[in-house]
């Protein structure tokens, strides 16, 4: 897992982007810095599946279950309840992941003006928490019904200090599971019959 | 001044005075149009000095607003709101000064500033469509008084005798240009040819003025009819009546995509008249379900003008009830939703994110099973539980001390109106005329109550909130799991579970009144309702067509101790089957239907096995029109966009090459044609049924064969190589357990099925054949 990110993420904002939201690639990130200590989950877009989240910390730890007390999230089902809920968030020590972070902007229920000045206000509240913790956004281009909105991923890409491409993973980009032990004691095939 | 008694047939603006204007169906038979005035109030919250500012911009505004303070609830805060109260006399006045608000103080929380005037004037008045009201006017026409004299709830509503004037194109415009227009009313037709267009127009203006219709039931009507008339309209300078209103035109909402529930839906361009309703049966979200009397159903409780009812979600009917009852309670209606989901651990998310319980059927062949449904399970579990955005989360399925929330006090009344019409149906004999009325305004009632638990979660829902939305589904496992638990304390095998039923059977217990112990148990374990959906003589729960070992829930055909068949997850149910592969299986199931018990069914096998070799005997002598061959596919993209080109997005692009516009969420009728190509339907020119691909027709039809004859214990291989010639079938029948076999000889048809696969036999085949209608 380790060979997936840098060993020290930055304080600033960090984009990913990727089909999905790169949403695998940030399961698995969640849990990586879940096992180094706390961590906030803004899921923007429903893409916070905490079950591989799980199984990606299993791997790494006895105890799951203490881990995932580690992270704590809050979902949004549009942007004024992300802009709501960045707001309501003090600015802490600990990383902040934020899903699909345009997928409430992208809602055609939502006129662009009134998309791009709370977006606008999103970026500026992101840009304060990454002053002192890492802030990793993931997002995803504009489905073509609503490809107008492709100045917000623009808006966005403007402001942030790194950008990275996800690929989707592929089972060669997971650490191998370990070995399942026999359940019945050993014996040897190799033994004449 | 007069007074009449009537219902109320339609509210909406006035464009000649502010206010609205309110059409009424009077007893004696008259349509008037009245009017009264409507004053329209909004609110806007904020900081103090904010709102100062607020007043300052509007206080010399040129809309005259009248202004005050005011403080009201908002569902989500505890305290009450201080807000400032801004009132104009029309709606277009108010919906100008909300936009220009919103522009100067974008940060401000706005409240009941989106409404329609529909919803408004059923606020203040207790007005819905088809209402029974007593109205008192001047000679001006002026209303003085309304009086609404029914409710909502009634079971038994009086209706009006109305005019529906039914009006079609010959054909469907997407496939071919329409010659005529066919009006029939009174179970009179006439027909009118489009060419030459003033005589089309003196003709149906006669008619309409003749016949005066409360409703324009069209076909296409949204999407070709009425455009191309009011077309028609202004390029002959012609004022067509329409419209009852003088003076209106239309109001036109565009086509959109959009996505819900994770799906793509293509909702096409709607054409709403004035004074009179025009429906358009391909562009009314239920008509195939609920029909004309299901649509008021759905118009009267949700309080929509009947044109927006028979058109909208039913998403959008159940966020209007919400709304109506907040404005009835003096809660404040939100613009939009601010409030975020309190935080919670991952591993909280993991306890409470679950959804609905499912129990992997035991997949065969059973007999004897009782199917047990909790009627409107959710909703209940709401109404029960108290479940709503502002009270606490409830313990699982106990009752709530609070009191009751905004979403319970919305459904209430709803679900005791189903419950009560599912009760007298099941009293009324079959015969009975009420139980098709009652079945369409029940399947109203259903939707709405079905959409209302996916609301509290819906991203813009203005009363929703996702932990109620997982207090629901908690709810409902926990619900399920007693009735589990109950079932097999009194003995019984629980075959399968799904969100709100479950199947269970028990060795003797064959008769309805047998399972009546469980069912009050049930009732007494979890304090909803539980209603016997019936008996099977037997069912048969499907595998997963990758892996037999694999069971899929919701995939499942039966036949209940009445003969009557319920089909789950088959071609038969499926929108994208072709019509001809649809027929093919529910024909097989419907003789499998007649076996009187499930000994019989092996007896019925030959017979069945026969359908289905009469059926690719017909594909194959080109006796299927090619309307039956004709596959739907709902495209969820542009069909550029298709990185694979998948069947409906090359039958897209063949529609965009002649200039067709194919929105994402649409539908493709295609064909299926030789060398893996597809042939859009809606094309200008006739298909050549030589070209059709049977072979691929031959294959869906013994897929969708397989799922029928594979619980009986015909594997789909021993299927198939039967139909290509073998002489014996021979199969494990299940019950009971035992080797059988099918003798038939192979006939004529199996070894023309060999040739059919071969091109050269094929076209001597083909040749005969009608080239325009069938397959060759």
């Amino acid at each position: 897992m380790k060979s997936l990110f840098p060993s020290q993420l930055p304080n600033q904002i960090i984009l990913v982007m990727g089909e999905h939201a790169a949403s695998n690639w940030m399961w698995e990130l969640s849990a990586w810095l879940a096992l180094q200590g706390n961590l906030r989950v803004l899921d923007a877009g429903n893409r916070f599946n905490a079950y591989p989240v799980a199984q990606a910390i299993r791997r790494q730890h006895q105890n799951p279950r203490v881990v995932l007390e580690r992270i704590r999230l809050s979902r949004a089902f549009t942007c004024y309840q992300v802009d709501v809920l960045l707001e309501e968030w003090q600015p802490l020590p600990y990383p902040t992941l934020v899903f699909d972070l345009l997928s409430t902007f992208y809602d055609e229920n939502v006129n662009l003006p009134e998309s791009q000045r709370l977006l606008r206000q999103v970026i500026w509240r992101l840009q304060q928490l990454s002053k002192i913790a890492p802030v990793v956004v993931s997002t995803r281009l504009p489905a073509t019904i609503c490809a107008e909105r492709m100045v917000l991923y623009d808006m966005l890409k403007a402001q942030v200090g790194e950008l990275r491409l996800e690929t989707e993973l592929t089972p060669e980009d997971r650490a191998p599971l370990p070995a399942q032990l026999p359940l019945l004691p050993a014996f040897d095939t190799s033994t004449p019959t | 001044m007069q007074e009449i008694n009537g219902w109320l047939l339609d509210v909406f603006e006035n464009t000649q005075a502010a206010g609205a204007v309110v059409w009424v169906l009077s007893d004696k038979g008259e349509r008037l149009r009245l009017y009264q005035p409507l004053p329209i109030r909004f609110y806007v919250a904020g900081p103090a000095v904010h709102l100062r500012e607020v007043w300052r911009y509007l206080k010399d505004h040129p809309s005259a607003p009248r202004l005050s303070r005011d403080q009201k609830r908002d569902l989500f805060q505890t305290d009450p709101v201080d807000l400032l109260a801004v009132e104009v006399a029309s709606l277009s006045d108010q919906q100008r000064l909300f936009r220009q608000l919103l522009d100067q103080f974008p940060t401000l929380t706005y409240y009941d500033a989106d409404l329609s005037i529909a919803v408004r004037h059923a606020a203040k008045y207790q007005t819905f469509p088809l209402c029974r009201c007593r109205v008192k006017f001047y000679e001006s026409y002026l209303i003085q008084e309304l009086e609404v004299l029914d409710t909502r709830w009634d079971l038994d509503p009086q209706l009006p005798q109305l005019r529906i004037l039914h009006l079609e194109p010959d054909c469907d415009p997407a496939h071919a240009a329409p010659l005529a227009l066919c009006a029939q009313m009174n179970g009179q037709s006439s027909r009118f040819s489009l060419q030459p267009v003033r005589p089309l127009l003196i003709n149906l203006q006669a008619l309409l003025k003749r016949l005066d219709p409360d409703l324009i039931l069209t076909r296409w009507g949204d999407t070709w009819l009425l455009p191309y008339l009011f077309e028609l309209m202004e390029k002959h300078q012609f004022e067509l009546a329409l419209n009852r209103e003088p003076g209106r035109k239309y109001m036109q909402r565009p086509e959109r995509s959009y996505f819900s529930y994770g799906q793509i839906i293509y909702s096409g361009q709607q054409i709403h008249l004035f004074g009179r309703w025009h429906i358009d049966q391909k562009n009314a979200t239920f008509w195939g379900d609920l029909g004309l009397d299901g649509i008021f159903e759905m118009a009267r409780v949700t309080a929509q003008p009947v044109q927006v009812a028979a058109r909208t979600s039913p998403g959008t009917g159940i966020s209007t009830m919400q709304v109506l009852t907040a404005l009835e309670h003096n809660i404040l209606v939100p613009w939009h939703k601010q409030q975020g989901e309190r935080p919670k651990t991952a591993l909280e998310l993991i306890e409470s994110d679950l959804g609905g319980l499912v129990y992997q059927p035991i997949v065969g062949l059973h007999r004897d099973v009782g199917a047990i449904d909790f009627i409107s399970m959710y909703p209940a579990i709401m109404v029960r539980s108290n479940i709503s955005p502002e009270t606490a989360k409830p313990r699982l399925l106990e009752v709530s001390a609070e009191p009751q929330g905004l979403i319970p006090l919305t459904l209430e009344p709803l679900l005791e109106k189903r419950v009560a019409l599912k009760h007298r149906m099941s009293s009324l004999p079959r015969w009975d005329p009420r139980r098709k009325l009652d079945a369409e305004r029940s399947g109203a009632h259903k939707w709405l109550l079905v959409t209302c638990f996916g609301y509290l979660g819906y991203k813009n829902a203005r009363f929703g909130r996702i932990e109620s939305h997982e207090a629901v589904t908690a709810g409902g496992r926990e619900a399920l799991m007693r009735a589990k638990e109950a079932s097999e304390d009194f003995g019984f095998h629980v075959l399968h579970m799904y969100v709100d039923g479950l199947w269970v059977k028990q060795e003797g217990y064959t008769q309805p009144a047998d399972f009546a112990p469980l069912l009050d148990e049930v009732v007494t374990r979890t304090g909803l309702a539980i209603s016997l959906d019936g008996v099977y003589r037997w069912v048969a729960f499907l595998p997963s067509r990758v892996n037999e070992r694999v069971p899929v829930p919701n995939r499942y055909f039966g036949v209940f101790q009445d003969g009557s068949l319920k089909v789950r997850g088959l071609e038969a149910r499926r929108r994208d089957s072709a019509p001809w592969v649809a027929r093919m299986q529910m024909q097989l199931l419907e003789y499998l239907a007649q076996a009187e018990s499930v000994d019989e069914l092996p007896d019925y096998l030959p017979g069945a096995l026969a359908i289905l070799r009469q059926h690719l005997a017909n594909l194959r002598k080109g006796r299927v029109p090619l309307t039956d061959l004709l596959v739907a596919l709902r495209l969820t993209r542009e069909p550029q966009e298709y990185t694979v080109k998948t069947a409906g997005a090359r039958a897209g692009q063949q529609l965009q090459t002649i200039g067709k516009s194919i929105r994402p969420g649409q539908r493709v009728r295609l064909l299926y044609m030789h060398g893996g190509e597809v042939q859009a339907w809606d094309m200008p020119h006739t298909v050549d049924p030589r070209r059709v691909d049977r072979a691929r027709y031959y294959e869906l039809a013994v897929r969708a064969a397989s799922s029928v004859f594979w619980p009986m214990g015909i594997p789909e291989a021993d299927l198939r190589a039967w139909l290509q010639g073998g002489i014996q079938l021979a199969f494990d029948f299940a019950m009971p357990a035992g080797k059988r076999h099918i003798l038939l000889p192979p006939r004529e048809e199996e070894k023309a099925w060999e040739r059919l696969f071969t091109p050269r036999v094929n076209e001597a085949l083909l040749v005969k054949l009608n080239r325009n209608v069938l397959v060759g």
